[in-house]
């Protein structure tokens, strides 16, 4: 607990000094390297993004910034970010490790599809982005299955390999005992190649993350990649730090809690 | 290397892999029947883009694109998202070694790479364009960023390990530390580090091509970007295309040339 | 169980050729309790894999209750060298796990599950996972989840290797008490004679291969440390290392 207070208080000191050494001021009177204080006195411009509902009204343009509306606008966007994450997440998930468990049945078929994966997972996930745009749009939809899409590439891989990977003696040994087929891949070959796809979830985490944000880049009206890109534009520094600190604390809770429910679901796993 | 005639399993892998690819162009071609041309391109049209414009792309002399092709922005982009990965390996090994071999530095330096490890990269990109415009390291500080982040953690945890293994061992016979980092950790920590080399080289092309989508005058991104635009999803699909093989060609000569380097492993 | 001149070579990745089993003609009859023996890398683990049906042989039949043998099958159990046990269930879990698999009705699993769990001593490790177990204890639970599968035939293949005698000794008469009280056919295969004359009925040796020599075991049930003593023991165990090519005299 007191090295992670440590741990905070070190990289708010560092980011001091990297502001005050080489931050710039504009015309604007926003530094390029905005410090801690600057980005945090930001907060309450997030209001302009906080659109109504919930019988509370949107803000007035010029005279709406407060912290309520900003905390709002927060979780507004915020909401519309994890929930594009998690829809994609869930599904790349499901499909991925589900055709993995499938290919791997038939060594035919895998060997067959085996090139397709591989040229896949090999081409650059965020140049994609304009495709899917073509594709679907800017809608909701696109996104989600952007994300579903860069998750399922990852994971595809992953499970055949880690299925690969499990010890013939377990297939043999539950065939011994009468037990075949689909029960077999389901309780003794996934649940075998677990720990191994464990580290393939966590890394398609970083993908999805990297896929929702650079999805609502491009033409999304909500969501945190939405508020960056238009912060961006308007080269508002303090913002974006600001930004930048909530996303890396966004990411860091969904990848906490993740890891934490792999790591139950692999209790069982000898160290 | 020596060359072996290729064994029945090898013939019979390769055989059903292009079985698979000849299947997904089937299925590709059926699919197009009946979508539209915007949604999903026959294949040959995407084929007959990829030949006219693998070397000049005259459809996009309008927007001021250097008329090089597919071919000179695919070198364009190249070049960034190796700069990218050398200057992120030049970063990130030093660090990596000297946080495996000392505790200090590694107190020091597990915190920041642990909270940069969950940073989603693209968030950095705005700052980028702020601070460096468009200039080549705009294009691959997100490369720079990625890179050094997963060569210092691939080189600390290899480094760990090699001390465990070899180190005791080297030092047992009077080896001077100057020998120990050249002669035992590097060679000991090369294989992990081929291996994080190539996921940071693949990230490199995502990370340098999305850079160019949102904002840069060449480069395959670009390329990409203005054929959506307008629309042209058949020419967009051949970029695509082309950047993929690319891509899988240099990881062939990475994953090549690290087998080769490594090859006393056992 | 039967085996009618079964062959079966492999080629090793050097080209070289190596018989595993040569010409091997046996029958076993029902209940008997066979230790197959011999030094390693002599045949012993094909054996046993042809009559699990994890590999096939090249020419030659074998047959286990009147049917050839095609596949692996919840008929012929195998206890194996290695720890097998599923890491991810939990040890009532593991023992269950056979009969789950063939549909039998939960109450009557529980109650085998239960009988076994008490006979192993493990009564209170229901629900721990395998890797809070010892090795011991494992190899327990291992025999537990084969046995309650109800196999006709039993395979063995060096169960106990790396275990100390005390441990080993304490698994014997588990392994022993469950035997005699089921009419089990057990193969079982091990390098270490004085394994061998403790449990079977009889001693096949194998050598490159080949069943060199097929001693039978008369002497008396329980294999007490004197019976063990007795002159047939001793002959047994002369006859034995004699076909396995040890000099009378270093």
């Amino acid at each position: 607990m007191v090295q992670g207070v440590g741990v905070v208080a070190g990289i708010l000191v560092v980011w001091q000094l990297a502001s005050m050494l080489l931050g710039s001021t504009s015309g604007s009177g926003i530094s390029t390297v905005p410090s801690p204080s600057e980005a945090f006195s930001a907060f309450p411009e997030l209001s302009a993004y906080w659109t109504g509902g919930f019988g509370l009204e949107a803000p007035a343009l010029t005279s709406g910034d407060s912290f309520g509306n900003a905390l709002l606008g927060l979780l507004q966007n915020g909401v519309a970010t994890i929930y594009r994450l998690v829809l994609g997440v869930s599904i790349g998930l499901i499909v991925g490790v589900g055709l993995g468990v499938l290919v791997t049945w038939s060594r035919t078929l895998r060997e067959t599809v085996a090139p397709l994966a591989h040229f896949a997972r090999m081409m650059p996930l965020l140049a994609m982005l304009p495709l899917f745009g073509l594709w679907f749009g800017p809608t909701n939809l696109g996104v989600i299955v952007f994300v579903a899409f860069s998750v399922f590439v990852v994971l595809f891989v992953v499970t055949i390999n880690a299925i690969e990977n499990v010890p013939n003696f377990y297939s043999s040994y539950a065939r011994s005992l009468g037990c075949d087929g689909a029960r077999m891949r389901l309780s003794v070959v996934l649940p075998a190649a677990l720990p191994e796809i464990r580290g393939g979830i966590l890394l398609a985490m970083g993908f999805a993350w990297s896929a929702v944000i650079a999805g609502e880049f491009l033409g999304q009206e909500s969501g945190l990649g939405r508020i960056i890109q238009r912060a961006g534009y308007f080269s508002q520094t303090d913002l974006l730090a600001l930004m930048g600190v909530l996303t890396v604390i966004a990411a860091g809770i969904t990848f906490a809690l993740v890891s934490w429910g792999l790591s139950w679901a692999t209790r069982w796993v000898e160290e | 290397m020596s060359w072996h005639r290729p064994d029945a399993g090898t013939v019979r892998r390769l055989a059903l892999g292009t079985l698979g690819i000849a299947a997904f162009v089937l299925l590709w071609w059926l699919i197009s029947l009946g979508a539209r041309e915007v949604q999903v391109p026959d294949p040959s049209s995407v084929l007959s883009s990829v030949r006219e414009n693998f070397w000049t792309t005259d459809a996009l002399e309008f927007v001021n694109l250097p008329s090089g092709g597919f071919a000179s922005s695919l070198l364009a982009t190249g070049k960034a998202a190796m700069l990218g990965v050398l200057i992120g390996t030049c970063l990130g090994l030093p660090i990596g070694i000297l946080a495996g071999r000392s505790r200090l530095v590694r107190m020091l330096v597990e915190p920041p790479l642990m909270v940069l490890g969950v940073v989603p990269v693209v968030v950095l990109l705005p700052f980028m364009n702020i601070w460096f415009g468009n200039s080549i390291i705009a294009q691959a500080g997100l490369t720079i960023f990625y890179a050094t982040l997963v060569m210092a953690v691939t080189a600390k945890s290899a480094t760990m390990n090699a001390l465990g293994k070899y180190e005791k061992f080297g030092r047992s016979l009077g080896a001077s530390e100057r020998a120990l980092v050249f002669s035992i950790s590097l060679p000991a920590i090369a294989p992990a580090m081929v291996g994080s080399l190539r996921v940071a080289m693949a990230a490199a092309w995502g990370f340098t091509v999305i850079a160019e989508i949102l904002g840069a005058n060449k480069g395959i991104g670009r390329v990409i970007q203005v054929f959506a635009t307008i629309q042209a999803t058949a020419d967009v699909i051949a970029a695509l295309l082309c950047l993929g093989v690319v891509a899988l060609i240099v990881d062939a000569v990475i994953a090549r040339v690290g087998r080769w380097y490594t090859s006393w492993q056992e | 169980m039967e085996l009618r001149d079964v062959n079966r070579e492999f080629t090793q990745a050097s080209g070289e050729h190596i018989r595993g089993m040569d010409g091997v003609s046996f029958t076993i009859p029902q209940g008997q309790f066979v230790c197959i023996l011999g030094p390693s890398g002599q045949g012993k683990s094909t054996l046993i894999n042809m009559v699990a049906g994890f590999d096939t042989p090249d020419s030659g039949e074998v047959v286990v209750n009147g049917r050839p043998v095609r596949g692996p099958g919840p008929d012929r159990g195998v206890v194996f060298q290695r720890d097998t046990l599923f890491l991810w269930k939990r040890v009532a879990d593991n023992i269950e796990f056979g009969l789950k698999a063939r549909g039998v009705p939960k109450a009557e699993r529980k109650e085998t599950v239960d009988r076994y769990l008490k006979f192993i001593g493990l009564e209170k490790f229901a629900r721990a996972w395998p890797k809070e177990l010892s090795g011991g204890m494992r190899r327990r639970v291992a025999i537990a989840a084969v046995f309650a599968n109800d196999p006709e035939v039993l395979l063995m293949d060096e169960p106990f290797v790396g275990l100390d005698y005390v441990l080993r000794a304490a698994l014997h008469e588990v392994l022993l008490e469950l035997w005699s009280r089921t009419e089990k056919t057990v193969m079982f295969v091990t390098h270490d004679i004085d394994e061998a004359l403790a449990l079977g009925d009889r001693v096949l040796v194998v050598q490159s291969g080949r069943i060199v020599r097929d001693v039978p075991l008369d002497f008396e049930r329980p294999r007490t440390l004197e019976v063990l003593e007795s002159q047939e023991a001793a002959h047994a165990r002369v006859a034995i290392l004699r076909s396995m090519g040890v000099p009378d005299a270093v």
